[in-house]
């Protein structure tokens, strides 16, 4: 006789995840009845997540971690907060593909139901301390995102990006999966407070630690498991980049932080000392190389690379307002890095997505509304008041000296000073005189105009009243 | 299936068969003999009391994924060169390494001789499927959404679009 543990009070702990579920197969469903009217899908999508996002909003407090199914997965604020970037960020992307895929000939409607796959995985991640349930998050978020990153079967560099973007996650899976195995043999737990009860002094602890974190960093594309990004990002069609650029990140730092926070909290001192060369690496690393690059979507690439750079930074503080801090950034750099790439998808040609820096000369007088933006959010990506970048980065550094990291700090306000040259050099494109040597048509599409109008908004706003989503930050990670 | 004598011929074999799959020239051979091989595990695990991760290595392995590096070469056969040649002193010194650090963890490890023991309680494959299905209900279900993705996207990348 095998006893249920579980109760139909279960479910409370999973409603968002529900939700996606729900959504995931009533596209699959009407992506069969519906033949050539593939608009549908995106309206359905985005009514879908509006409805996890409005539930996180609505139920973000109290304070407090409701568990269910014995213990596996919870509902509590940071995987609220979390849960709402993905929402967003889906809805944004959502907005970006609808006219995009038409245009690209795209009319595969699966892409809309692996979105939804890849959301639950994320809302998993972020509401678990179990390691078992954290690998299958990560394989399905792997799985959807090499499918999406290759839906340009037209062109070749998107299937070539895919199945880059699939060797390099394979691998990071198999790590993963072994330091979880090792993780078992010497804790016989593969709960975090399992795992924290062990002694850490152990040779198998700390390989099976290393492991783990290969994992994880390369989900948060950290150096030395950041070499996959730009060329995946070039690949995948421009909405999945964009997505790819927040919404996994966001999953994989709030596990992260959990990660070191709970279950090797025996051995902070260690995993700082390894987390702080990471960081100077990610954020020199993203920067340097950005200054080489020439095309659009490969500096947003690096510059991606760099900005987890200056999260793993707050990590690394390891106070209240470090962790808040990083989920703050993620917050903002919904707007800022999803207006940058709608922007650079309003400026693309079709067929020819490889969008080159040299194409943005003199747009800011042809294309006032479209200059002014992309300037705005490469202010607020170099970090410049009163944007959103500028807050989230203050926050972040001031974590880190809090916590006495003030060679950290040094180092990272040079990187901000690095990335200035380049990110300014994009603005100074768009307002040289002249004209791109190839005229382009630029993709007319109201709902991607809308994103760009949100990115603005977003990144404006809580650039100057920052105040809101910060104490929902600072009280989510209260608890851990 | 406690004689020590079937576990050190079935021992004997699978390093033999595993031999053969580094130094045979042909891929075929070699792919057959790595199905041998797995079979070989298998019945290791036998003896050592695991019923249920030597049929899942049979299944797993032999079944699906010998057959699958049997087909690879079947359909990209004319337009693929396989030869197996080169690499020997970098093999060597690898397995070499490999081995040294594993039998260093055995010895300074002592979780590995408690493990050992755990297989030695008795049916396992009833074991794991009563955990599969009460306390592990959850994650098993999350491997529906992982296997339903994994389907889609097998359809949408190799279907071919109608010119």
């Amino acid at each position: 006789m095998i006893i249920m543990p579980y109760h139909l009070s279960d479910f409370a702990v999973i409603v968002p995840e529900l939700i996606v579920a729900a959504l995931m197969l009533i596209l699959f469903v009407v992506d069969l009845a519906s033949k050539n009217r593939k608009k549908i899908l995106s309206s359905i999508s985005i009514a879908g997540y509006l409805a996890a996002l409005l539930y996180s909003v609505i139920n973000f407090w109290p304070a407090v971690q409701k568990f269910g199914f014995v213990g596996q997965i919870f509902i509590d604020q940071a995987g609220n907060f979390i849960n709402m970037v993905v929402t967003l960020t889906a809805i944004l992307a959502v907005m970006m593909s609808r006219d995009f895929l038409d245009r690209e000939n795209i009319k595969d409607g699966e892409y809309y139901v692996i979105m939804a796959a890849s959301v639950i995985s994320m809302q998993l991640l972020s509401s678990t301390h179990n390691l078992i349930i954290v690998f299958l998050a990560v394989e399905t978020l792997s799985i959807s995102m090499y499918i999406l990153t290759g839906f340009f079967k037209d062109k070749e560099k998107s299937p070539e990006a895919a199945m880059k973007y699939f060797i390099f996650g394979a691998f990071a899976s198999a790590f993963l999966v072994v330091g979880i195995a090792l993780f078992y043999i010497y804790s016989g737990s593969v709960e975090f407070s399992g795992i924290a009860k062990a002694n850490a002094e152990g040779l198998l602890f700390i390989v099976a630690f290393f492991m783990v974190m290969v994992g994880i960093l390369f989900k948060i594309a950290a150096f030395p498991f950041h070499s996959w990004t730009p060329d995946i990002y070039e690949g995948a069609p421009t909405p999945v980049s964009a997505f790819m650029s927040v919404a996994p990140k966001a999953a994989a730092f709030i596990l992260l932080i959990r990660f070191l926070a709970i279950a090797v909290a025996s051995i902070t001192v260690q995993w700082q000392n390894l987390l702080w060369i990471t960081a100077v690496f990610t954020m020199f690393f993203g920067n340097t190389v950005a200054l080489l690059q020439k095309d659009l979507k490969r500096l947003l690439g690096y510059s991606s690379i760099a900005h987890a750079g200056y999260m793993l930074v707050g990590v690394l503080a390891f106070n209240h307002l470090g962790n808040a801090g990083v989920l703050f950034y993620l917050f903002g750099y919904v707007f800022t890095n999803m207006g940058a790439f709608a922007v650079c998808e309003y400026l693309s040609k079709k067929g020819n997505e490889d969008a080159s820096i040299k194409n943005l000369r003199g747009i800011g007088y042809k294309y006032p509304a479209a200059g002014v933006a992309m300037a705005f959010f490469m202010l607020s990506l170099t970090g410049i008041p009163p944007t959103v970048g500028f807050v989230g980065k203050f926050y972040l550094f001031s974590a880190a000296i809090d916590a006495h990291y003030y060679w950290l700090v040094i180092l990272g306000v040079i990187n901000s000073a690095i990335s200035a040259y380049f990110y300014l050099s994009v603005v100074v494109e768009i307002y040289m005189k002249g004209d791109a040597k190839e005229s382009s048509v630029w993709l007319n599409s109201l709902t991607l105009k809308y994103v760009i109008a949100i990115g603005i908004a977003g990144t404006l706003i809580f650039g100057i009243l920052p105040s809101l989503p910060f104490n929902a930050a600072i009280s989510a990670v209260g608890i851990l | 299936m406690n004689s020590p004598i079937l576990f050190y011929l079935l021992a004997f074999l699978l390093i033999g068969s595993s031999l053969m799959v580094v130094l045979s020239k042909d891929i075929y051979r070699a792919s057959f003999w790595l199905v041998g091989f797995f079979l070989f595990f298998a019945g290791l695990l036998l003896t050592l009391h695991a019923p249920f991760l030597a049929l899942t290595e049979i299944i797993v392995y032999s079944g699906a994924i010998a057959v699958m590096i049997i087909f690879a070469v079947m359909l990209t056969g004319k337009y693929a060169n396989f030869e197996l040649s080169g690499y020997s002193i970098a093999g060597v010194l690898i397995a070499a390494i490999f081995i040294i650090e594993i039998m260093l963890i055995i010895k300074d490890v002592p979780e590995f001789k408690n493990f050992a023991f755990a297989f030695a309680s008795g049916s396992n494959a009833r074991a794991v499927g009563i955990s599969l299905f009460s306390g592990y209900l959850f994650p098993f279900e999350i491997t529906a959404i992982l296997l339903l993705v994994a389907l889609f996207g097998a359809v949408v990348l190799a279907k071919r679009r109608k010119q």
